[in-house]
């Protein structure tokens, strides 16, 4: 998937929650995987804070201009859904 | 009044440094006593080379006339071992004089059998005639008396060991006889002094005076 | 699993266990002094003595093996006359130095004799008591030797895991002494180990002798962060002074030991300490109220353009504080933020450094350490970053045959390894026939330091290359994380873990010339670095290298007199407790940053620890799980597959500058051991090696 024009002036940073083995985080782990390299070639200082805990739900964070933060829920998703999501997110310019 | 206990041995058990004595001195075994430790390591497994440290030791005194710190370090290179661990080995056994002593070292038994036998007399004897007490080393350096411990001796009481050799029977006259042969420089003939072979009775022998039977000998007709 | 009987009481305990492990799983309280768990069993004291049926002697319980079907009585007669016998021995050549000796009131020898001892002696004489020189080990253990029971648990303690050779027992018999034998200080990382070790009081502490009695300390359970360890300590305090610095089990991080740093670096808080809010008037310091000193903080930042404004965190920044300087100046869109890491020269980490906590954490784990059976050290010395993870490696030395090299300048381990040179070809060439062994090993580790990151072209370099190399290690077993970045500061990871550290080289290069500097405890930042016309506040406890620099100073507190959040190298979170409160003026980190976001115009949305905590949760999820080491097996693979892509070449490797060491003297690193007079006796002593006087090396405090 190209990330090619994807994010928006205002993204600062975009952190991703997952837990190591939970099902509700497969989607997402599966996206990482296949598309972290891209989008951080697109994109290399952009921050993409990968973090993962025990028994936590998949979610995304995106923080914009002045610390203003859009939540995202991507648990129990599918990898599409999770990158058609993310791609909103990170183009919107909350 | 309280006084610490009187301490059980005269050695003390930490290293002072002098000039003779000291970490910058230098100490190699030479060619033959190399061949010598190279001979001893491969008596004892690769991965134990430090079982060798008490031969070294003795080899390292030997060359060097006493056991002084360059000794004790080099042997620990030689073997591969933190310097500490020869320390202790060293500390542990009175074999190994860690200050210089004479070239003639006289080690004079004064435990029950050779105190029985007259071995304070022998003391004495050479306090006197060397002019030096227990402990001590005479000014040419050339004489230590200590007082040790049992040498095995003690059918010939009373002993004195010099160096390697062991004097037996003693006598003061015998006593002056081998130090003033010692200060010659020669080596006087070892073993019991009073004209006995080992450790026979004096007075002749009271067993074994008869041929000893043999095969086919004292055996019954009818066997 | 094997079953005996102790005081007629079954218990399991697992094969290989002495009797005295046995008899402390069933409950029984067994009296020793040279047994440790942690180190190889003596046998020498005697105290343990137990009696086991059909045994023709009482038996010592530490060097038993258990039996299946053993029993092990400890409360007849003949165990209660032993005991007595060993203590009445112990006692006879013990000095009645109890009103003048450190260890009384927490005295193995005094709690056991009160308990298991005769309560009378039977000795009359005047001359009565061994008597043994003291041995000069050093500006940190005092010695009275004519304490010492000679039970070796020191002599064992810096042999197995310090790796110290120089202590040994000299003698024999009654005569044996402890000591070094020739002049030698006990010249190790870890030598104040040997004070809580010896359970009479012949080793104690020398910096703050006869200063304290055990019972009138108030004690703390806390973590260290003078490394990033993190190693479980407590706080003895009295009144509002830290008195001493003890350590606390851990299995997971320190077990029981602590580095002198640690240990004894507390005195330097209570000097240079910032105590009021200062401003800067011509070269002098004035002091002024937090009202004044954060509304000129707060005017200078908005007179800033968001570029032009930057912060960098110094090594004892706490989470909080972190995340809340985050918040504060992402709020008001200034994205500059640095790691004292970075510095002197703030130069951002490599691209995506911060992105994947596998890329800048211990991932092997702490305990992990241990398993290795090959390591491979790039750019950091482990005895000095983190003494407490190196008597793991050590441990893997002695007990797992581990092999050891090091990419880095020539350096002395206490265990054998082989140097490769200072550059970083060595890593991606991997021809030196140690890279057959790392190869080869089952739980392979390529340690890189955090002074590589004052490069990051060499940084990115040697991660790229590592993750190359450890995917050449077939036999690695499975589950095993080969690459582990090692961090020598205890912000480190909590602030990379924030994204705090997320200014990449690229990013920082082009950031115009700052006019609004945040030093948040951020000492070794260089001068040259900083736009002579910058308004540069500094936020931290000591007045040192960086207050120097600032128009404006707000005091804060040290980790021993705030609740705050700390992650150790591994990923760990840890609290620290307050012991004390800050002093005079000085507040919490966070909360100073709370109020000079009010006075900004940009208040933070939460004004409370639990908010903050709160906040810490939402942006790394970590923070809600504490004292748990989490694995990162997505971020692990993500590392791997972006180091594939980067293919690392030789070319590129011999263009990068020669590996260098960032620790020059482990004593001397940060703002509070600067400050410490016993690390300065320290660095003389151990780094330079210049001998006490013979007056310095006997008084006490």
């Amino acid at each position: 998937m190209s990330w090619k024009g994807a994010v928006s002036q205002t993204l600062r940073e975009l952190r991703l929650h997952m837990c190591q083995t939970g099902p509700g985080s497969a989607g997402l782990r599966a996206f990482v995987q296949t598309e972290y390299p891209a989008l951080k070639a697109q994109y290399p200082d952009l921050p993409v804070l990968v973090r993962e805990a025990a028994g936590v739900e998949a979610r995304a964070y995106g923080r914009f201009a002045h610390g203003r933060e859009q939540r995202l829920t991507l648990e129990g998703l599918s990898q599409q859904d999770v990158a058609a999501k993310l791609k909103q997110l990170v183009a919107s310019s909350a | 009044m309280a006084t610490s206990r009187a301490a059980a041995s005269s050695a003390i058990f930490v290293h002072r440094d002098t000039p003779t004595n000291n970490a910058a001195v230098p100490f190699a075994f030479d060619a033959e006593n190399m061949k010598r430790a190279e001979a001893i390591i491969a008596k004892y497994p690769a991965q134990y080379k430090r079982a060798a440290t008490i031969p070294l030791l003795d080899l390292g005194q030997r060359q060097n006339g006493y056991c002084s710190l360059a000794v004790m370090n080099y042997v620990a290179q030689l073997l591969e071992v933190p310097a500490m661990r020869v320390y202790e080995v060293a500390t542990f056994y009175t074999m190994f004089n860690r200050n210089p002593v004479g070239t003639f070292f006289l080690q004079l038994c004064t435990t029950t059998p050779c105190e029985l036998c007259g071995s304070t007399e022998i003391r004495e004897t050479i306090e006197k005639h060397l002019g030096i007490r227990v402990g001590e080393t005479t000014p040419d350096k050339r004489f230590t008396l200590v007082e040790v411990e049992c040498a095995g001796a003690c059918v010939n009481a009373p002993v004195l060991a010099v160096n390697d050799d062991y004097y037996e029977d003693l006598t003061p006259e015998s006593t002056i006889r081998i130090l003033d042969s010692l200060k010659q420089g020669q080596r006087p003939k070892a073993g019991p002094q009073s004209g006995r072979r080992a450790a026979e009775p004096l007075d002749g022998f009271t067993t074994l005076e008869s041929k000893p039977y043999g095969p086919g000998e004292f055996v019954r007709a009818d066997l | 699993m094997v079953e005996v009987f102790v005081d007629g009481r079954p218990v399991q305990v697992p094969e290989g266990s002495a009797a005295i492990q046995a008899c402390e799983l069933a409950g029984v309280e067994i009296p020793r002094f040279c047994y440790h768990e942690r180190l190889a069993v003596a046998g020498n004291c005697r105290m343990c003595l137990v009696e086991v049926e059909r045994a023709p002697k009482p038996v010592a319980s530490c060097a038993m093996p258990v039996m299946p079907g053993m029993k092990i009585k400890t409360n007849t007669p003949l165990v209660h006359k032993a005991r007595e016998g060993v203590m009445e021995f112990l006692l006879a050549n013990h000095p009645l130095d109890c009103p003048v000796c450190d260890w009384g009131g927490e005295c193995d020898l005094q709690d056991q004799s009160m308990r298991f001892g005769s309560d009378r002696s039977r000795q009359h004489e005047p001359t009565g008591r061994r008597a043994v020189e003291n041995k000069n080990l050093g500006p940190l253990v005092k010695t009275s030797m004519n304490r010492c029971i000679q039970c070796t648990r020191c002599v064992r303690f810096a042999n197995e895991v310090a790796g110290a050779e120089e202590l040994g027992t000299t003698g024999r018999g009654n005569d044996m002494q402890i000591g070094t034998y020739i002049e030698k200080t006990l010249a190790t990382e870890m030598s104040g180990n040997v004070i809580d070790l010896c359970p009479v009081g012949a080793l104690t502490a020398k910096p703050y002798a006869f200063s304290y009695r055990a019972w009138e300390l108030k004690r703390t359970e806390s973590v260290d962060v003078m490394d990033a360890v993190g190693s479980a300590i407590r706080v003895d305090t009295r009144g509002t002074e830290v008195m001493r610095i003890s350590p606390r089990e851990n299995d997971d991080v320190n077990e029981e030991w602590i580095s002198d740093k640690t240990r004894f670096a507390f005195d330097g808080l209570k000097r240079q300490r910032l105590t009021h809010p200062l401003m800067r008037e011509g070269d002098r310091f004035v002091p002024c109220t937090w009202e004044a000193a954060l509304g000129r903080v707060a005017d200078a930042a908005r007179a800033a353009q968001p570029e032009e404004r930057i912060a960098v965190a110094g090594p004892f920044a706490d989470a909080e504080s972190l995340v809340a300087l985050k918040d504060l100046f992402n709020r008001w869109d200034s994205e500059h933020l640095f790691l004292e890491t970075n510095a002197p020269e703030l130069v951002g980490q490599p691209a995506g450094f911060a992105d994947l906590r596998a890329n800048y954490l211990f991932n092997a784990t702490i305990v992990g350490a241990e398993q290795a059976d090959a390591v491979l050290f790039v750019g950091t010395n482990p005895r000095h970053e983190a003494a407490i993870i190196n008597t793991r490696f050590r441990k893997a030395f002695l007990h797992n045959r581990c092999d050891f090299a090091a990419i880095s300048p020539e350096m002395t381990l206490n265990y054998d390894c082989v140097n490769l040179g200072d550059s970083l070809a060595a890593l991606t060439d991997a021809k030196h026939p140690f890279f057959e062994r790392l190869r080869a090993a089952k739980h392979p580790m390529i340690v890189l330091g955090s002074g590589l990151l004052e490069r990051p072209d060499a940084a990115q370099h040697a991660l790229h290359a590592a993750h190359a190399l450890a995917k050449t290690c077939t036999n690695a077993a499975p589950g095993w994380t080969a690459v582990n970045f090692l961090q020598r500061q205890a912000s480190a990871a909590a602030a990379f873990d924030l994204g705090f550290a997320a200014t990449t080289a690229a990013a920082a290069a082009k950031r115009p010339a700052a006019k609004f500097v945040y030093l948040l405890g951020a000492d070794e930042v260089a001068p040259a670095a900083l736009p002579a016309d910058a308004f540069v506040v500094y936020q931290g406890s000591h007045g040192d290298a960086g207050a120097a620099l600032a128009d404006v100073v707000l005091p804060g507190a040290a980790y021993t007199e705030k609740s705050a959040t700390y992650v150790n190298t591994e990923g760990r979170v840890q609290r620290v407790r307050a012991a004390l409160t800050p002093p005079l003026a000085a507040r919490d980190d966070w909360a100073i940053l709370r109020a000079l976001s009010e006075f900004a115009g940009t208040p933070l949305p939460y004004a409370s620890v639990q908010g903050v905590r709160a906040r810490l949760a939402e942006v790394a999820p970590s923070f809600a799980a504490p004292n748990v080491q989490a694995a990162q097996p997505t971020a692990l693979a993500v590392a791997a597959a972006v180091a594939a892509k980067a293919k690392p070449s030789k070319a590129k490797a011999k263009a990068l500058p020669a590996v260098t060491l960032p620790v020059t003297d482990f004593y001397l690193t940060d703002a509070i051991s600067r400050n410490s007079r016993t690390m300065a006796q320290c660095s003389r002593a151990f780094t330079h090696q210049i001998a006490e006087s013979a007056h310095e090396a006997h008084i006490a405090v």
